[in-house]
């Protein structure tokens, strides 16, 4: 017996060593389980106030940029209505059939933060549960580009996966012009550059070809604009992998869109009946 | 000051430090400085490893609990970088000067000694932790350059933490 203590006193450092390190390994592994707790939402709730007010700081100084943008997106939208109301006189009948049910809705949020420095990439946004935003939403910025997933959230904020991270979230797009798809992956290098993966290697893909959103994950809509293709590298195997250019300056988001797609749920519970 | 008042001084100021400051500097891309590990450096030499490493894996589940990325990451390394500590120590400062005084801390070593000593510790800390972020050896160059990198502005922040550190302690002893 006296033998043990003393083998356990002798080797005390190397034992914490191992019991500390056991425990990381098991928070590590266990992550998905602890963002879910009542802490875990204090915190980012403190955080998110804290943010909030350092944003609010930040985007007075580039309030004279954002105006510009948002007077640009007016206009369009002016002239996108305007084709709707004149088409709406016309075929009245046709227009209702289609919109009779929304497939999905945007919801508005800011950023509060937003890093591009990790390997893991993350937002903070400053809308959250009570404003009905929930894991699994696609995140879109404010010209209408992917950019993110929400990941979890607090009940006045949320924290979305950003685009550029490495291995955490795949997302998936498709070849716009052939309807192609595979999955988006980051390989770290350049916050300008993400990699479409799993196209085959006989299938027709050209430089500048448009690299879009698919609907198959369910997280946004169809045709939500990534990227274009920018360098088509031939790897061993049977599939290529995509240099794509982003379209989004990843640097440059404050105003972006939460897409909230109404029948996700009926969908998943299908495919997890299957 | 007593000394556990100071040093959970240090501990929170390094977090908060951490969090609200380095953890939004974002001059390149992929460089990310880490500085709450000085707190790791200035822990007194003759402190028993044992200690030292309880108080690293309470500052890395700290960290990670603040900024919100992979739990348990920070706490992982903070607990190996204590126990790289003492090999660390035993490398870089030459015996005369940490056994002179009693109570000697990285506070008070030669500069030159102290910049060797922060940056192997730095340098270790970033290794693991970079590795563990991405949990794979794809891009192996690409890593090791963002390691080194960062370790070397990590270093250098801290040296400029001591720095404004060391002249109010002076001052407050004159």
């Amino acid at each position: 017996m006296a033998s043990i203590f003393r083998f356990l006193l002798r080797y005390r450092t190397i034992i914490l060593f191992v019991i500390l390190e056991s425990v990381s390994c098991v928070l590590i592994f266990n992550n998905s389980s602890y963002q879910k707790t009542q802490f875990a939402a204090y915190i980012d709730h403190v955080k998110g106030i804290i943010y909030e007010k350092y944003a609010g700081i930040k985007q007075y100084f580039s309030l004279h940029d954002e105006n510009k943008k948002l007077v640009a997106e007016n206009l369009e939208l002016h002239n996108k209505l305007n084709q709707y109301i004149n088409r709406d006189t016309i075929h009245s009948g046709v227009v209702m059939n289609i919109l009779n049910r929304p497939a999905y809705s945007y919801k508005t949020a800011r950023i509060i933060r937003n890093s591009t420095n990790k390997q893991q990439n993350f937002m903070i946004l400053n809308t959250g549960s009570k404003q009905g935003v929930r894991p699994e939403m696609g995140v879109i910025s404010s010209d209408g580009k992917m950019i993110g997933m929400i990941v979890k959230t607090s009940p006045n904020y949320s924290s979305a996966v950003s685009i550029l991270n490495m291995g955490f979230i795949k997302f998936s797009g498709k070849l716009k012009r052939t309807g192609n798809y595979g999955t988006i992956s980051w390989n770290g290098i350049s916050i300008n550059t993400v990699q479409l993966n799993d196209i085959m290697q006989q299938s027709d893909v050209v430089i500048g070809d448009t690299v879009t959103t698919n609907q198959h994950s369910g997280v946004f809509p169809e045709n939500i604009l990534i990227g274009t293709v920018e360098k088509i590298n031939i790897k061993d195997g049977i599939f290529y992998e995509i240099d794509v250019k982003l379209s989004q300056d990843m640097k440059l988001l404050q105003n972006v869109y939460i897409v909230d797609i109404h029948d996700k749920d009926e969908i998943k519970t299908l495919l997890e009946d299957e | 000051m007593n000394d556990f008042v100071k040093y959970s001084l240090w501990f929170v100021f390094l977090v908060l430090l951490q969090e609200f400051v380095f953890n939004n500097i974002q001059f390149i891309h992929f460089l990310s400085p880490y500085i709450y590990i000085f707190l790791i450096l200035i822990l007194p030499f003759n402190m028993h490893s044992s200690l030292v490493m309880l108080i690293a894996f309470g500052l890395g589940l700290s960290v990670d609990v603040i900024s919100g990325g992979i739990l348990g990451a920070h706490a992982a390394t903070c607990t190996a970088t204590a126990l790289f500590r003492n090999f660390i120590i035993k490398a870089t400062i030459p015996r005369a000067e940490y056994e002179s005084i009693s109570t000697s801390t990285a506070m008070q070593i030669k500069w030159r000694t102290f910049v060797v000593y922060a940056f192997l510790l730095v340098f270790s800390h970033h290794f693991i932790l970079f590795l563990l972020e991405i949990l794979s050896f794809e891009n192996v160059i690409f890593t090791l350059l963002r390691i080194l990198i960062s370790s070397i502005i990590s270093t250098v922040f801290i040296i400029l933490i001591k720095l404004l550190f060391n002249r109010t302690t002076k001052r407050s002893i004159t």
